[in-house]
Protein backbone atom coordinates (compact mmCIF):
# COMPACT_ATOMS: atom_id res chain seq x y z
CA UNK A 1 0.00 0.00 0.00
CA UNK A 2 1.37 3.40 -1.00
CA UNK A 3 1.96 5.95 1.71
CA UNK A 4 3.46 9.32 2.49
CA UNK A 5 5.45 9.34 5.70
CA UNK A 6 6.96 12.36 7.34
CA UNK A 7 9.39 11.35 10.05
CA UNK A 8 10.67 13.68 12.77
CA UNK A 9 10.54 16.76 10.57
CA UNK A 10 11.98 19.99 11.98
CA UNK A 11 12.33 23.21 10.08
CA UNK A 12 13.30 26.80 10.79
CA UNK A 13 13.52 29.86 8.56
CA UNK A 14 15.80 31.62 11.03
CA UNK A 15 18.33 30.11 13.40
CA UNK A 16 16.90 29.13 16.79
CA UNK A 17 13.34 29.89 15.67
CA UNK A 18 11.72 26.61 14.83
CA UNK A 19 8.59 26.67 12.71
CA UNK A 20 8.16 22.91 12.76
CA UNK A 21 9.28 20.82 15.67
CA UNK A 22 9.78 17.07 15.31
CA UNK A 23 6.67 16.33 13.27
CA UNK A 24 5.72 12.82 12.20
CA UNK A 25 2.67 11.81 10.25
CA UNK A 26 1.56 9.20 7.80
CA UNK A 27 -1.03 9.15 5.01
CA UNK A 28 -2.02 5.87 3.40
CA UNK A 29 -3.59 5.43 0.01
CA UNK A 30 -7.33 6.20 -0.18
CA UNK A 31 -7.14 8.01 3.16
CA UNK A 32 -8.31 11.60 3.64
CA UNK A 33 -6.20 13.33 6.24
CA UNK A 34 -6.69 16.91 7.39
CA UNK A 35 -4.17 19.06 9.11
CA UNK A 36 -5.94 21.68 11.21
CA UNK A 37 -4.33 24.62 12.93
CA UNK A 38 -4.52 28.37 13.28
CA UNK A 39 -2.82 30.68 10.78
CA UNK A 40 0.92 30.80 11.30
CA UNK A 41 1.15 27.35 12.88
CA UNK A 42 3.40 26.12 10.05
CA UNK A 43 0.80 24.16 8.08
CA UNK A 44 1.86 25.48 4.69
CA UNK A 45 5.54 24.98 5.52
CA UNK A 46 4.84 21.37 6.38
CA UNK A 47 2.86 21.08 3.17
CA UNK A 48 5.81 22.44 1.19
CA UNK A 49 8.11 19.92 2.83
CA UNK A 50 5.70 17.07 2.08
CA UNK A 51 5.71 18.20 -1.57
CA UNK A 52 9.53 18.44 -1.48
CA UNK A 53 9.40 22.17 -2.26
CA UNK A 54 11.36 22.79 0.93
CA UNK A 55 14.05 20.72 2.60
CA UNK A 56 13.64 20.05 6.31
CA UNK A 57 16.53 20.81 8.68
CA UNK A 58 16.14 17.33 10.05
CA UNK A 59 13.91 14.33 9.50
CA UNK A 60 12.87 12.65 6.28
CA UNK A 61 10.01 12.41 3.81
CA UNK A 62 9.30 8.95 2.45
CA UNK A 63 6.81 8.91 -0.38
CA UNK A 64 5.70 5.82 -2.26
CA UNK A 65 2.79 7.48 -4.08
CA UNK A 66 3.55 7.58 -7.79
CA UNK A 67 1.67 10.68 -8.87
CA UNK A 68 1.09 13.71 -6.72
CA UNK A 69 -1.14 16.65 -7.49
CA UNK A 70 -1.80 20.00 -5.87
CA UNK A 71 -4.57 22.51 -5.34
CA UNK A 72 -3.48 25.81 -3.91
CA UNK A 73 -5.13 28.44 -1.75
CA UNK A 74 -5.18 30.83 -4.71
CA UNK A 75 -6.31 29.13 -7.90
CA UNK A 76 -3.07 29.88 -9.81
CA UNK A 77 -4.80 29.65 -13.16
CA UNK A 78 -2.96 30.97 -16.19
CA UNK A 79 -4.86 34.17 -17.09
CA UNK A 80 -4.07 33.86 -20.82
CA UNK A 81 -5.48 30.34 -21.12
CA UNK A 82 -9.16 29.53 -21.23
CA UNK A 83 -10.87 27.18 -18.80
CA UNK A 84 -10.18 23.97 -20.74
CA UNK A 85 -6.60 24.91 -21.61
CA UNK A 86 -5.96 25.59 -17.93
CA UNK A 87 -7.13 22.09 -17.03
CA UNK A 88 -5.09 20.62 -19.90
CA UNK A 89 -1.98 22.41 -18.66
CA UNK A 90 -1.23 19.76 -16.02
CA UNK A 91 -1.17 17.12 -18.79
CA UNK A 92 1.04 19.11 -21.13
CA UNK A 93 3.95 16.69 -20.68
CA UNK A 94 1.72 13.71 -21.42
CA UNK A 95 2.57 11.56 -24.43
CA UNK A 96 -1.12 11.24 -25.37
CA UNK A 97 -2.46 13.15 -28.35
CA UNK A 98 -4.11 16.52 -27.87
CA UNK A 99 -7.61 15.27 -28.59
CA UNK A 100 -7.44 12.63 -25.86
CA UNK A 101 -6.09 15.17 -23.38
CA UNK A 102 -8.81 17.63 -24.32
CA UNK A 103 -11.48 14.97 -23.83
CA UNK A 104 -10.07 14.11 -20.40
CA UNK A 105 -10.05 17.79 -19.45
CA UNK A 106 -13.63 18.29 -20.62
CA UNK A 107 -14.86 15.18 -18.80
CA UNK A 108 -13.15 16.31 -15.62
CA UNK A 109 -14.59 19.82 -15.98
CA UNK A 110 -18.09 18.38 -16.33
CA UNK A 111 -17.52 16.04 -13.38
CA UNK A 112 -16.69 19.08 -11.27
CA UNK A 113 -19.93 20.78 -12.21
CA UNK A 114 -18.51 23.18 -14.82
CA UNK A 115 -20.65 23.83 -17.87
CA UNK A 116 -19.75 23.45 -21.52
CA UNK A 117 -20.74 27.09 -22.19
CA UNK A 118 -17.94 28.21 -19.92
CA UNK A 119 -15.15 26.14 -21.48
CA UNK A 120 -13.84 28.98 -23.63
CA UNK A 121 -13.95 31.57 -20.84
CA UNK A 122 -10.77 33.08 -19.47
CA UNK A 123 -10.09 33.05 -15.69
CA UNK A 124 -10.95 36.74 -15.49
CA UNK A 125 -14.53 35.89 -16.35
CA UNK A 126 -14.89 33.00 -13.88
CA UNK A 127 -16.41 33.35 -10.42
CA UNK A 128 -14.31 32.33 -7.40
CA UNK A 129 -16.14 29.00 -7.14
CA UNK A 130 -15.72 28.23 -10.83
CA UNK A 131 -12.04 29.14 -10.79
CA UNK A 132 -11.45 26.86 -7.82
CA UNK A 133 -13.29 24.03 -9.59
CA UNK A 134 -10.95 24.53 -12.55
CA UNK A 135 -7.90 24.32 -10.32
CA UNK A 136 -9.24 21.14 -8.71
CA UNK A 137 -10.02 19.70 -12.16
CA UNK A 138 -6.47 20.58 -13.27
CA UNK A 139 -5.12 18.60 -10.33
CA UNK A 140 -7.48 15.62 -10.63
CA UNK A 141 -7.16 15.17 -14.39
CA UNK A 142 -3.62 13.88 -13.83
CA UNK A 143 -5.17 10.91 -11.99
CA UNK A 144 -3.06 11.44 -8.89
CA UNK A 145 -2.55 8.84 -6.17
CA UNK A 146 -2.50 11.63 -3.64
CA UNK A 147 -3.98 15.10 -3.83
CA UNK A 148 -2.65 17.95 -1.70
CA UNK A 149 -5.13 20.69 -0.85
CA UNK A 150 -3.80 23.88 0.72
CA UNK A 151 -6.89 25.69 2.05
CA UNK A 152 -8.44 25.96 -1.40
CA UNK A 153 -11.95 26.54 -0.05
CA UNK A 154 -11.28 29.43 2.32
CA UNK A 155 -12.64 32.08 -0.06
CA UNK A 156 -15.74 30.14 -1.15
CA UNK A 157 -19.24 30.56 0.20
CA UNK A 158 -20.88 27.76 2.10
CA UNK A 159 -23.14 26.41 -0.70
CA UNK A 160 -20.37 26.17 -3.30
CA UNK A 161 -18.03 24.68 -0.71
CA UNK A 162 -20.55 21.95 0.13
CA UNK A 163 -21.07 21.11 -3.53
CA UNK A 164 -17.33 20.92 -4.26
CA UNK A 165 -16.77 18.79 -1.13
CA UNK A 166 -19.36 16.27 -2.30
CA UNK A 167 -17.84 16.06 -5.78
CA UNK A 168 -14.36 15.73 -4.33
CA UNK A 169 -15.37 12.99 -1.87
CA UNK A 170 -17.09 11.04 -4.65
CA UNK A 171 -14.13 11.31 -7.00
CA UNK A 172 -11.53 10.47 -4.37
CA UNK A 173 -13.41 7.42 -3.13
CA UNK A 174 -14.21 6.25 -6.67
CA UNK A 175 -10.66 6.72 -7.98
CA UNK A 176 -8.87 5.68 -4.76
CA UNK A 177 -7.15 9.01 -4.31
CA UNK A 178 -5.56 9.85 -0.98
CA UNK A 179 -6.11 13.42 0.17
CA UNK A 180 -3.92 15.61 2.34
CA UNK A 181 -5.94 18.66 3.27
CA UNK A 182 -4.73 21.71 5.12
CA UNK A 183 -7.28 23.98 6.74
CA UNK A 184 -7.97 26.28 9.64
CA UNK A 185 -11.71 25.50 9.40
CA UNK A 186 -12.53 22.65 11.73
CA UNK A 187 -15.94 22.13 10.10
CA UNK A 188 -14.31 21.55 6.66
CA UNK A 189 -12.02 18.96 8.19
CA UNK A 190 -14.96 17.20 9.87
CA UNK A 191 -16.87 17.05 6.59
CA UNK A 192 -13.99 15.66 4.53
CA UNK A 193 -11.59 13.66 6.66
CA UNK A 194 -10.96 10.13 7.79
CA UNK A 195 -8.39 11.48 10.19
CA UNK A 196 -7.78 14.96 11.62
CA UNK A 197 -4.36 16.02 12.83
CA UNK A 198 -4.09 19.04 15.05
CA UNK A 199 -1.22 21.43 14.68
CA UNK A 200 -0.21 23.52 17.63
CA UNK A 201 1.46 26.89 17.21
CA UNK A 202 2.60 27.31 20.80
CA UNK A 203 5.24 24.63 20.82
CA UNK A 204 6.70 25.95 17.54
CA UNK A 205 4.58 23.96 15.11
CA UNK A 206 4.15 20.47 16.42
CA UNK A 207 1.43 17.94 15.83
CA UNK A 208 -0.58 16.83 18.80
CA UNK A 209 -0.17 13.12 18.65
CA UNK A 210 -3.69 11.94 19.42
CA UNK A 211 -5.25 12.34 16.03
CA UNK A 212 -9.04 12.36 15.67
CA UNK A 213 -10.45 9.47 13.66
CA UNK A 214 -13.85 9.91 12.01
CA UNK A 215 -15.57 6.68 11.06
CA UNK A 216 -18.91 7.88 9.68
CA UNK A 217 -18.75 7.71 5.85
CA UNK A 218 -18.33 11.17 4.32
CA UNK A 219 -21.50 10.97 2.26
CA UNK A 220 -23.50 10.48 5.48
CA UNK A 221 -22.05 13.58 7.12
CA UNK A 222 -24.80 16.13 6.81
CA UNK A 223 -24.83 19.58 8.38
CA UNK A 224 -26.29 18.17 11.59
CA UNK A 225 -23.46 15.66 11.91
CA UNK A 226 -20.83 18.32 11.24
CA UNK A 227 -22.41 20.65 13.79
CA UNK A 228 -22.65 17.96 16.50
CA UNK A 229 -19.09 16.80 15.89
CA UNK A 230 -17.94 20.39 16.00
CA UNK A 231 -19.58 20.93 19.41
CA UNK A 232 -18.03 17.70 20.64
CA UNK A 233 -14.58 18.60 19.38
CA UNK A 234 -14.72 22.10 20.78
CA UNK A 235 -14.92 20.50 24.22
CA UNK A 236 -11.60 18.80 23.47
CA UNK A 237 -8.82 20.38 25.51
CA UNK A 238 -6.27 20.23 22.71
CA UNK A 239 -8.59 22.02 20.32
CA UNK A 240 -9.42 24.64 22.94
CA UNK A 241 -5.70 25.22 23.41
CA UNK A 242 -4.95 25.38 19.70
CA UNK A 243 -7.69 27.84 18.89
CA UNK A 244 -7.16 29.73 22.18
CA UNK A 245 -10.80 29.21 23.26
CA UNK B 1 -23.14 56.20 -33.02
CA UNK B 2 -22.79 59.11 -30.59
CA UNK B 3 -19.02 58.64 -30.62
CA UNK B 4 -18.95 58.68 -34.43
CA UNK B 5 -21.00 61.87 -34.49
CA UNK B 6 -18.64 63.69 -32.16
CA UNK B 7 -15.58 62.38 -34.02
CA UNK B 8 -16.90 63.83 -37.26
CA UNK B 9 -18.01 67.00 -35.50
CA UNK B 10 -14.50 67.47 -34.11
CA UNK B 11 -12.88 66.87 -37.53
CA UNK B 12 -15.44 69.14 -39.20
CA UNK B 13 -14.69 71.97 -36.77
CA UNK B 14 -10.95 71.47 -37.23
CA UNK B 15 -11.23 71.76 -41.02
CA UNK B 16 -13.63 74.70 -40.74
CA UNK B 17 -11.19 76.66 -38.57
CA UNK B 18 -8.42 75.72 -40.97
CA UNK B 19 -10.40 77.11 -43.90
CA UNK B 20 -11.24 80.29 -41.96
CA UNK B 21 -7.52 80.61 -41.20
CA UNK B 22 -6.77 80.18 -44.90
CA UNK B 23 -9.24 82.91 -45.88
CA UNK B 24 -7.97 85.23 -43.17
CA UNK B 25 -4.17 84.66 -43.31
CA UNK B 26 -3.70 83.58 -46.91
CA UNK B 27 -2.13 80.71 -48.85
CA UNK B 28 1.33 80.92 -47.31
CA UNK B 29 0.19 80.34 -43.72
CA UNK B 30 -2.66 77.92 -44.33
CA UNK B 31 -3.42 76.49 -47.78
CA UNK B 32 -6.90 75.87 -49.11
CA UNK B 33 -8.28 72.80 -47.36
CA UNK B 34 -9.75 71.31 -50.53
CA UNK B 35 -6.52 71.72 -52.55
CA UNK B 36 -4.59 70.16 -49.69
CA UNK B 37 -6.89 67.19 -49.30
CA UNK B 38 -6.89 66.65 -53.06
CA UNK B 39 -3.11 66.69 -53.15
CA UNK B 40 -2.95 64.39 -50.10
CA UNK B 41 -5.22 61.85 -51.80
CA UNK B 42 -3.19 62.09 -55.03
CA UNK B 43 -0.09 60.93 -53.11
CA UNK B 44 -1.58 57.46 -52.86
CA UNK B 45 -1.01 57.09 -56.62
CA UNK B 46 1.98 59.43 -57.08
CA UNK B 47 5.01 57.38 -58.20
CA UNK B 48 7.62 59.70 -56.67
CA UNK B 49 5.86 59.82 -53.31
CA UNK B 50 5.36 56.06 -53.27
CA UNK B 51 9.04 55.45 -54.07
CA UNK B 52 10.06 57.71 -51.19
CA UNK B 53 7.48 56.06 -48.96
CA UNK B 54 8.88 52.64 -49.78
CA UNK B 55 12.38 53.89 -48.86
CA UNK B 56 11.07 55.24 -45.55
CA UNK B 57 9.32 51.95 -44.84
CA UNK B 58 12.52 50.04 -45.57
CA UNK B 59 14.38 52.16 -43.02
CA UNK B 60 11.62 51.69 -40.44
CA UNK B 61 11.61 47.97 -41.13
CA UNK B 62 15.36 47.59 -40.58
CA UNK B 63 15.60 49.99 -37.61
CA UNK B 64 12.49 48.76 -35.89
CA UNK B 65 13.13 45.09 -36.61
CA UNK B 66 16.62 45.27 -35.15
CA UNK B 67 15.62 47.30 -32.08
CA UNK B 68 12.67 45.00 -31.27
CA UNK B 69 14.94 41.98 -31.53
CA UNK B 70 18.04 43.30 -29.75
CA UNK B 71 16.35 45.36 -27.01
CA UNK B 72 13.93 42.55 -26.14
CA UNK B 73 16.79 40.08 -25.75
CA UNK B 74 18.79 42.59 -23.67
CA UNK B 75 15.72 43.26 -21.50
CA UNK B 76 15.18 39.56 -20.84
CA UNK B 77 18.87 38.98 -20.06
CA UNK B 78 19.11 42.05 -17.80
CA UNK B 79 16.10 40.97 -15.78
CA UNK B 80 17.61 37.54 -15.22
CA UNK B 81 21.24 38.53 -14.51
CA UNK B 82 21.77 41.22 -11.88
CA UNK B 83 25.21 42.34 -13.10
CA UNK B 84 23.82 42.97 -16.60
CA UNK B 85 20.89 44.88 -15.07
CA UNK B 86 23.30 47.11 -13.14
CA UNK B 87 25.35 47.72 -16.27
CA UNK B 88 22.34 48.47 -18.45
CA UNK B 89 20.55 50.82 -16.03
CA UNK B 90 22.80 53.90 -16.50
CA UNK B 91 22.97 53.36 -20.27
CA UNK B 92 19.20 53.16 -20.58
CA UNK B 93 18.80 56.23 -18.38
CA UNK B 94 21.14 58.17 -20.68
CA UNK B 95 19.28 56.95 -23.76
CA UNK B 96 15.94 57.92 -22.23
CA UNK B 97 17.22 61.38 -21.34
CA UNK B 98 18.73 62.11 -24.76
CA UNK B 99 16.39 63.95 -27.13
CA UNK B 100 16.05 62.19 -30.50
CA UNK B 101 17.25 65.32 -32.26
CA UNK B 102 20.58 65.07 -30.40
CA UNK B 103 21.03 61.52 -31.66
CA UNK B 104 20.39 62.77 -35.21
CA UNK B 105 23.17 65.36 -34.89
CA UNK B 106 25.61 62.76 -33.57
CA UNK B 107 24.55 60.14 -36.12
CA UNK B 108 25.05 62.62 -38.99
CA UNK B 109 28.64 63.11 -37.83
CA UNK B 110 29.21 59.38 -37.47
CA UNK B 111 27.34 58.00 -40.47
CA UNK B 112 26.89 60.98 -42.79
CA UNK B 113 23.67 61.63 -44.71
CA UNK B 114 21.44 58.67 -45.59
CA UNK B 115 20.28 55.28 -44.44
CA UNK B 116 22.81 54.69 -41.64
CA UNK B 117 21.84 57.81 -39.72
CA UNK B 118 18.09 57.24 -39.99
CA UNK B 119 18.28 53.57 -39.00
CA UNK B 120 20.65 54.32 -36.13
CA UNK B 121 18.35 57.03 -34.74
CA UNK B 122 15.33 54.72 -34.86
CA UNK B 123 17.32 52.04 -33.07
CA UNK B 124 18.81 54.21 -30.36
CA UNK B 125 15.68 56.26 -29.66
CA UNK B 126 13.47 53.21 -29.30
CA UNK B 127 15.93 50.95 -27.48
CA UNK B 128 15.04 52.08 -23.91
CA UNK B 129 11.28 51.74 -24.49
CA UNK B 130 11.51 48.19 -25.80
CA UNK B 131 14.20 47.25 -23.28
CA UNK B 132 12.11 48.38 -20.31
CA UNK B 133 9.02 46.56 -21.63
CA UNK B 134 10.93 43.28 -21.84
CA UNK B 135 12.70 43.89 -18.52
CA UNK B 136 9.44 44.46 -16.64
CA UNK B 137 7.85 41.54 -18.44
CA UNK B 138 10.28 39.10 -16.86
CA UNK B 139 10.45 40.89 -13.49
CA UNK B 140 6.72 40.74 -12.89
CA UNK B 141 6.22 37.03 -13.53
CA UNK B 142 4.12 35.55 -10.73
CA UNK B 143 6.42 33.07 -8.99
CA UNK B 144 3.37 31.17 -7.73
CA UNK B 145 2.54 30.22 -11.32
CA UNK B 146 6.03 28.80 -11.69
CA UNK B 147 5.59 26.86 -8.42
CA UNK B 148 2.29 25.55 -9.75
CA UNK B 149 3.99 24.42 -12.97
CA UNK B 150 6.77 22.78 -10.96
CA UNK B 151 4.20 20.89 -8.92
CA UNK B 152 3.01 19.25 -12.16
CA UNK B 153 6.60 18.54 -13.29
CA UNK B 154 6.28 20.82 -16.30
CA UNK B 155 9.48 21.02 -18.38
CA UNK B 156 11.43 24.24 -18.78
CA UNK B 157 10.46 24.38 -22.46
CA UNK B 158 6.76 24.21 -21.65
CA UNK B 159 7.10 26.66 -18.78
CA UNK B 160 8.76 29.03 -21.21
CA UNK B 161 6.10 28.59 -23.89
CA UNK B 162 3.07 28.62 -21.59
CA UNK B 163 4.04 30.99 -18.77
CA UNK B 164 7.11 33.10 -19.46
CA UNK B 165 6.36 34.07 -23.06
CA UNK B 166 2.62 34.86 -22.68
CA UNK B 167 3.30 36.88 -19.55
CA UNK B 168 6.26 38.75 -21.01
CA UNK B 169 4.33 39.38 -24.16
CA UNK B 170 1.64 41.24 -22.24
CA UNK B 171 4.35 43.74 -21.25
CA UNK B 172 6.46 43.59 -24.37
CA UNK B 173 3.64 44.00 -26.86
CA UNK B 174 2.43 47.42 -25.63
CA UNK B 175 6.03 48.64 -25.70
CA UNK B 176 6.35 47.32 -29.25
CA UNK B 177 3.19 49.18 -30.24
CA UNK B 178 4.58 52.40 -28.77
CA UNK B 179 7.85 51.76 -30.60
CA UNK B 180 6.07 51.20 -33.92
CA UNK B 181 4.07 54.43 -33.56
CA UNK B 182 7.14 56.40 -32.51
CA UNK B 183 9.33 54.95 -35.25
CA UNK B 184 7.16 56.63 -37.85
CA UNK B 185 7.62 60.01 -36.21
CA UNK B 186 11.35 59.53 -35.64
CA UNK B 187 12.07 58.39 -39.19
CA UNK B 188 10.37 61.48 -40.65
CA UNK B 189 12.36 63.74 -38.35
CA UNK B 190 15.63 61.95 -39.10
CA UNK B 191 15.01 62.03 -42.86
CA UNK B 192 14.00 65.68 -42.74
CA UNK B 193 17.36 66.63 -41.29
CA UNK B 194 19.76 64.01 -42.48
CA UNK B 195 18.60 62.46 -45.73
CA UNK B 196 17.96 63.51 -49.30
CA UNK B 197 15.36 60.87 -49.91
CA UNK B 198 12.39 59.38 -48.05
CA UNK B 199 9.19 61.03 -46.86
CA UNK B 200 11.02 63.35 -44.47
CA UNK B 201 13.14 64.72 -47.27
CA UNK B 202 10.01 65.44 -49.35
CA UNK B 203 8.84 67.52 -46.42
CA UNK B 204 12.19 69.33 -46.29
CA UNK B 205 12.03 70.09 -50.02
CA UNK B 206 8.45 71.41 -49.74
CA UNK B 207 9.51 73.60 -46.81
CA UNK B 208 12.49 75.02 -48.68
CA UNK B 209 10.20 75.90 -51.60
CA UNK B 210 7.69 77.47 -49.19
CA UNK B 211 5.06 75.13 -50.64
CA UNK B 212 2.66 75.09 -47.67
CA UNK B 213 0.04 73.10 -49.58
CA UNK B 214 2.57 70.35 -50.21
CA UNK B 215 3.77 70.42 -46.56
CA UNK B 216 0.23 70.13 -45.23
CA UNK B 217 -0.75 67.51 -47.80
CA UNK B 218 2.32 65.44 -46.86
CA UNK B 219 1.47 65.76 -43.18
CA UNK B 220 -2.12 64.66 -43.79
CA UNK B 221 -0.84 61.75 -45.89
CA UNK B 222 1.62 60.66 -43.19
CA UNK B 223 -0.86 60.95 -40.34
CA UNK B 224 -3.46 59.02 -42.39
CA UNK B 225 -0.95 56.22 -42.93
CA UNK B 226 -0.13 56.09 -39.22
CA UNK B 227 -3.83 55.99 -38.29
CA UNK B 228 -4.39 53.29 -40.91
CA UNK B 229 -1.49 51.25 -39.51
CA UNK B 230 -2.80 51.56 -35.95
CA UNK B 231 -6.47 50.96 -36.70
CA UNK B 232 -6.20 48.29 -39.36
CA UNK B 233 -3.23 46.25 -38.18
CA UNK B 234 -1.98 47.02 -34.70
CA UNK B 235 -5.17 47.46 -32.69
CA UNK B 236 -6.98 44.37 -34.09
CA UNK B 237 -3.78 42.39 -33.51
CA UNK B 238 -3.60 43.66 -29.94
CA UNK B 239 -7.26 42.83 -29.33
CA UNK B 240 -6.76 39.34 -30.67
CA UNK B 241 -3.62 38.62 -28.71
CA UNK B 242 -4.92 40.07 -25.47
CA UNK B 243 -8.50 38.85 -25.54
CA UNK B 244 -7.93 37.22 -22.14
CA UNK B 245 -7.46 40.63 -20.52
CA UNK B 246 -10.78 42.15 -21.59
Amino acid sequence: MASLDLKNISFSYEKDKKVLNNISLSINSTQIVSLVGVSGSGKTTLFDIAQRNKKPNSGEVINSFETLSFVFQETRLLPWKNLIDNIMFSLIESKEDKKTIEKKAKDMALALGLEENDFQKYPKHLSGGMAQRVSIARALVTKPDILFLDEPFSALDIGIKKEIFNILIDLCKKEDIALFFITHELSDAIKLSDKILLMDKKDSGSIIQNSIELTTPQNKRDSKYVYQKMVELLENKNIKDIFCL
Amino acid sequence: MKKLFFTFLSLGLFFAFWQIGHIYFGELVLPDIFDTLKMGVSFFTDKEVLENLSLTFQRIFIGLGSVLFVATIFGVIASSIKSIEYMMTPLVTIMLGMPSIAWIVLAMMWFGMGDGTVIFVIFIALFPIVFLGAFQGVQTIDKRLIDMANSFDISLKNKFLNIYIPHMFSYIFPSWLTAIGLSWKIVIMAELISSDDGMGSLLAIARSQLDTTMVMALLIFMVSLLILLERVILEPLKRRLESWRV
